[in-house]
């Protein structure tokens, strides 16, 4: 079903840091509207996997398809173009204010005149940051960093929105924010990847998941159809990922 | 935790977190190597030894004369070891109005032109008089210039021509003949005094030690007492728009600080390629719907734009404050201001380019920025000094070099920028321009493009 509405297909993905195979062949599908969790321990590849995606990493082996055409954002602009990137670190400019930040993002994402207006208020709404729209950045907290992230990530309303752990170290009320913003954009279309280590996060967020394990895909499907898959259907996301991936430390 | 032991555990941390950068550190150290380096080769060179801790100039003489006492000057003045002689042995002569053309384009400060009948005045027991050429805003060549020359005079006339001009001068100033002729035997008098001293003939004790008053010669100056009593007409050559207060080193200065300056401002905007990673805002504009190239790009742009604007504000306070003149000729400094930032900028992104950290910017571009300064031209005025030929390549390696080439070209040779010397300062600016920012693109890519 998900093969002819797919948005996004990552055929054999594959990436090494020099003598280290960092993702070792994933493939996966990603529908149109979909949000898709990418999860993992610590170097498990999932960042990896969000980099070649947005075409931060050149040499990668493997096909990626945007519907149905291939999809080169490293090499493209017009890729580019579709895709929007929240990193895991806060990518802003503590130095300008939210709407200088935003305004800059969206120049870069060829939008301007009325539209850029537009997009950055509609973009200071979605963060709840209206009212702090001339403040530094440097004078946000945390989660209004956070929130304004992901805003500029989204500010030329993209056909793919990739996600690195976009609610690392906030508040639960940003958090519910953040949610609440994501769930908005996918009812308006927007297609979004989404690495987390907050399974809690995962399951009540995302459509389907990857647990993706040393650089392959252990397995991939919704929470419900993970958990029937190890053989404990209510067992939760938590349960499954550390059923599939073992409980010794990964990142040592 | 004691505060000792808490101050020891804080400053073990930062000892780590210090050492943590390799590159950064080798850098930090290797700086003030490298200065003491670069300043102690340039004084070697300037100022050799045995030069009385002053610098060599370069002097031109023309001897029209062409007597055995002429020759005897030239060669006197050979001996003096703060001047260079011109031309030399295997170099053709020049006449006095060569000499003039000479200080007319900059290429000569200094020419003592010995006209006909030096040495039959000497022979006549009288005082010839030699005609010095000279750029007048070369004081400090200057300076040396006369020192040296008194000391060639003083040996050629064996010591005995000062009394006779003091009471030339004498003469000169009002004084009537009876008094100047007192005056001259009252000097020659104590010329007998000092020459006793000077040969050494002071009184002895029975062991030959001697007395205080043997000390005395050893602390009069002969030369400076006779700097202002060699006979010289003065002949002043410089070009008609310069400022008469502008001095070469005053012009130097400026310049050097402005060219050395936008090396530092520039770097900085360099270093912001770097922040972008370090700051994680790198890959948000990689990933964004511009042309990679564009970031260092529009570094560059601010960069020429930030240092043009700098310059001209330099420029402006050395007109206002030190009234050098920046502004005569508007579009050599335009040109040659646009060419200095385009060369500084391309170095600046470079560095930033090719550095893993911001510390290693910092500590390479803050070496490279200060040794080319310092060998370049901005500090000491290499341009003038008479350095040998590996010094003179070395200094040409500078970036600074031909930045302070070009705007003292314009500045004290009051050239525009189409002439040959300045065009050829520019071309090496530029030229350095296209390869530097070629290979900053290189490196960008490999380092920010390839994850």
């Amino acid at each position: 079903m998900l093969q002819s509405t797919a948005l996004v297909s990552v055929k054999n993905l594959r990436y090494s840091y020099g003598q280290r195979v960092a993702v070792g062949g994933v493939s996966f599908d990603v529908a149109q509207g979909e949000i898709f969790g990418l999860l993992g321990p610590n170097g498990a590849g999932k960042t990896t996997t969000l980099s070649c995606l947005a075409g931060l990493l050149g040499a990668f082996e493997g096909e990626l398809e945007m519907k149905g055409q291939r999809y080169r954002p490293g090499d493209s602009v017009d890729d580019r173009r579709r895709l929007g990137l929240v990193p895991q670190e806060l990518a802003l400019y503590d130095d300008l204010t939210g709407r200088e930040n935003l305004v800059f993002f969206g120049k870069i994402n060829g939008i301007k005149g009325v539209d850029l207006v537009q997009a950055v208020d509609k973009a200071l709404s979605l963060a709840g940051l209206a009212d702090r729209a001339g403040d530094r950045v440097k004078e946000y907290s945390g989660g209004m960093k956070r929130r304004l992230n992901l805003a500029a990530g989204d500010l030329h309303s993209p056909s793919l929105l990739l996600l690195d752990e976009p609610t690392a170290g906030v508040d639960p009320q940003s958090r519910n924010h953040i949610f609440e913003a994501l769930r908005a954009l996918r009812t308006q279309g927007r297609t979004i990847i989404y690495t987390t280590h907050y399974m809690e996060e995962a399951q009540r967020l995302c459509d389907r998941v990857a647990i993706i394990n040393e650089g392959l895909i252990a397995a991939i499907g919704t929470a419900r159809e993970l958990a029937t898959g190890i053989g404990k259907p209510e067992a939760d996301l938590e349960d499954v990922f550390l059923h599939l991936t073992g409980r010794s430390l990964r990142d040592r | 935790m004691t505060l000792l032991s808490a101050a020891f555990a804080v400053a073990v941390k930062d000892l780590r977190m210090f050492l943590r950068d390799r590159m950064g550190l080798l850098l930090g150290f290797l700086l003030p190597i490298v200065l003491v380096t670069a300043f102690g080769f340039i004084m070697k060179l300037v100022i050799p030894g045995g030069s009385g801790g002053m610098p060599r100039s370069t002097l031109w003489i023309s001897d029209a004369d062409g007597t055995e006492q002429s020759r005897e000057l030239v060669e006197q003045l050979r001996q003096v070891s703060m001047l260079r002689i011109r031309p030399e042995a295997d170099e053709d002569p020049l006449t006095a109005d060569q000499m003039r053309a000479k200080i007319d384009d900059g290429e000569a400060h200094h020419g003592l032109v010995i006209e006909g009948g030096f040495g039959a005045a000497l022979e006549r027991g009288e005082l010839p008089e030699l005609v010095m050429l000279r750029d007048p805003g070369r004081v400090m060549e200057d300076q040396i210039t006369r020192i040296g020359l008194a000391q060639a005079f003083m040996a050629v006339t064996h010591g005995n021509a000062w009394p006779h001009s003091l009471a030339r001068i004498l003469g000169k100033s009002g004084m009537d003949e009876q008094q100047v002729a007192m005056a001259e035997g009252f000097a020659r008098s104590i010329q007998g005094l000092i020459q006793s001293f000077a040969m050494g003939s002071g009184d002895r004790t029975a062991s030959g030690e001697k007395t205080a008053s043997d000390a005395a010669p050893m602390s009069f100056d002969m030369s400076s007492f006779m700097e202002e009593m060699v006979p010289v007409r003065t002949e002043d050559l410089q070009p008609p728009e310069r400022p008469k207060q502008l001095s070469y080193q005053l012009a130097q200065s400026v310049c050097g600080i402005m060219v050395m300056m936008v090396m530092f401002l520039l770097m900085a905007c360099g270093a912001t390629l770097i922040q972008e990673r370090e700051n994680g805002t790198l890959p948000r504009i990689m990933a964004s719907a511009i042309p990679r190239s564009s970031l260092l790009l529009g570094k560059s742009m601010l960069g020429v734009t930030i240092g043009f604007v700098q310059l001209l504000i330099l420029c402006a306070y050395g007109q206002i404050v030190f009234q050098v003149d920046m502004f005569r000729d508007i579009p050599t400094l335009l040109v040659i201001s646009l060419s200095w930032t385009a060369a500084a900028t391309s170095f600046g992104m470079l560095i930033a380019s090719w550095a893993q950290t911001t510390k290693q910017a910092e500590g390479l571009s803050t070496l490279l920025i200060l040794l080319m300064a310092a060998i370049g031209g901005c500090w000491f005025p290499v341009q003038v000094f008479d350095l040998p030929l590996v010094a003179q390549i070395v200094t040409r390696c500078s970036l600074a070099y031909w930045a302070m080439t070009a705007y003292q070209g314009m500045l004290w040779h009051q050239r525009p920028w189409f002439d040959s010397q300045i065009l050829g300062s520019l071309g090496v600016l530029w030229g350095f321009a296209v390869a530097a920012s070629l290979l900053a693109y290189r490196l960008f890519k490999l380092r920010y493009l390839k994850g």
